[in-house]
């Protein structure tokens, strides 16, 4: 598509402007909601470790990190509400052109829609940790320029969406919303104080980074996850885990222990060397005799019922006391 | 001498500030960025890539933004 005229990025400009609100005098509440969540998720840690639950604990812990991240957006964008209560920047009609000049020069691709009211640019093709994401369009919506509520989206150009999650086309993109993280406060100050070039600097910047802490899906899963048990690729939806150390497991390799129902990988358990049933290692106990391992239910007094057997035919054959033998009828 | 800094860490920041005639975008980066490097931000000059010995005129727009910034 050929670039925009001069004509054309004036006039765009000037509706921008005409669009533009002044940015909110007022500041925002404190974060105090946020709090309340990081420390649900805080006792949350504290009580599964107690209980010694790791895999609620791991969950706990990823959610404790997510609440985190968003009160940090949060403080961040009140300190910069708080930064920026002066009179401060306000961009002519000539800066908003000079914007739109710049981000024609800056991208593969850049388009406006005069009628839809939109800006759209191209990014390169986002490798993330060896993962070809291919490129992303980003469609900013002028009309929306200084409201709270998402004023653009972000679509994936090429169909390499997660294995296990069509809707997730980036590590932090999901159903064409950017999760913005650390860009939160500068992508809402950059749109409310109308710096076009900014907000889709900041934008393109965070689709080139990868946060592997906070991410919708890792990029390690995201051409599916390899079962620890047998290596063949799953998605989501057929995965299950080891529920003694958590390791990724299919739907082939997910045996619940027969005796106390937790999931657990090869590695976790084994078979009863009776009844062939999956246990996990703590639910096997050895026979005190073969040392063999068995499950509760084949065990009695410690003993499997093999030796039984045999300790019980080596009985019959015994001398019943001392200095006397069975005579036969 | 009046210029325009925008800061696009954290917050977010974009105001005129004064600065003394001769000053070069490495000393307004050290003194608006407390804790970065220069190689870990984007730096233009209205609008424009530039280095950090340039020294800067009265009127410009000096950028600073992240080249890594960790979305969630």
């Amino acid at each position: 598509m050929p670039p925009p005229s001069r004509a054309h990025l004036i006039r765009a400009a000037g509706r921008i402007a005409a669009q533009r609100q002044p940015p909110p005098a007022a500041v925002d509440d404190l974060p105090l909601a946020s709090w309340q969540r990081v420390q649900r998720c805080y006792d949350l840690i504290v009580a599964a470790q107690q209980r010694e639950w790791r895999y609620a604990a791991r969950q706990s812990r990823d959610r404790l990190r997510r609440s985190l991240a968003d009160l940090r957006r949060q403080l961040d964008e009140l300190d910069g509400q708080l930064a920026g209560s002066g009179p401060g920047y306000s961009p002519s009609l000539r800066d908003l052109y000079e914007d739109l000049a710049a981000l024609a020069a800056e991208f593969p691709d850049f388009s406006l829609d005069m009628a839809q009211a939109t800006i759209s640019v191209v990014t390169e093709p986002i490798v993330l940790e060896g993962v070809d994401l291919g490129r992303f369009e980003i469609e900013l919506s002028w009309r929306e320029l200084g409201s709270r509520s998402a004023a653009y989206l972000v679509r994936a150009l090429e169909e390499r969406s997660a294995a296990s999650d069509s809707s997730l086309v980036h590590p932090h993109v999901r159903d064409e919303q950017l999760c913005e993280g650390e860009a939160h406060a500068a992508i809402r100050r950059a749109l409310s104080s109308g710096r076009i070039l900014d907000f889709f600097v900041i934008v393109a910047q965070t689709l080139a980074t990868y946060n592997a802490q906070s991410a919708y899906l890792t990029l390690d899963r995201w051409e599916g996850i390899s079962c620890a048990d047998c290596g063949a690729t799953t998605d989501d939806d057929g995965r299950s885990s080891c529920e003694r150390c958590n390791a990724d497991l299919c739907d082939d390799c997910s045996y619940g222990c027969s005796d106390c129902g937790r999931t657990a990988c090869s590695a976790c358990g084994a078979s009863c060397a009776e009844c062939r049933q999956h246990c996990c290692h703590s639910c096997l106990s050895p026979c005190s005799i073969c040392q063999q391992r068995f499950c509760e239910g084949d065990l009695d007094e410690g003993e499997c019922a093999a030796c039984r057997a045999e300790a019980a035919a080596e009985d019959s054959h015994q001398p019943l006391c001392l200095g006397q033998t069975s005579l036969p009828a | 001498m009046r210029i325009l800094v925008i800061n696009n860490d954290g917050g977010g920041f974009a105001d005129y500030i004064e600065v003394e005639p001769g000053l070069s975008v490495a000393d307004l980066f050290r003194r608006q960025v407390a804790y970065g490097q220069p190689s870990d931000y984007l730096i233009r000059v209205n609008r424009q890539p530039t280095p950090p010995d340039q020294l800067l005129q009265e009127g410009d727009r000096v950028s600073f933004t992240p080249t890594k910034i960790e979305g969630a």
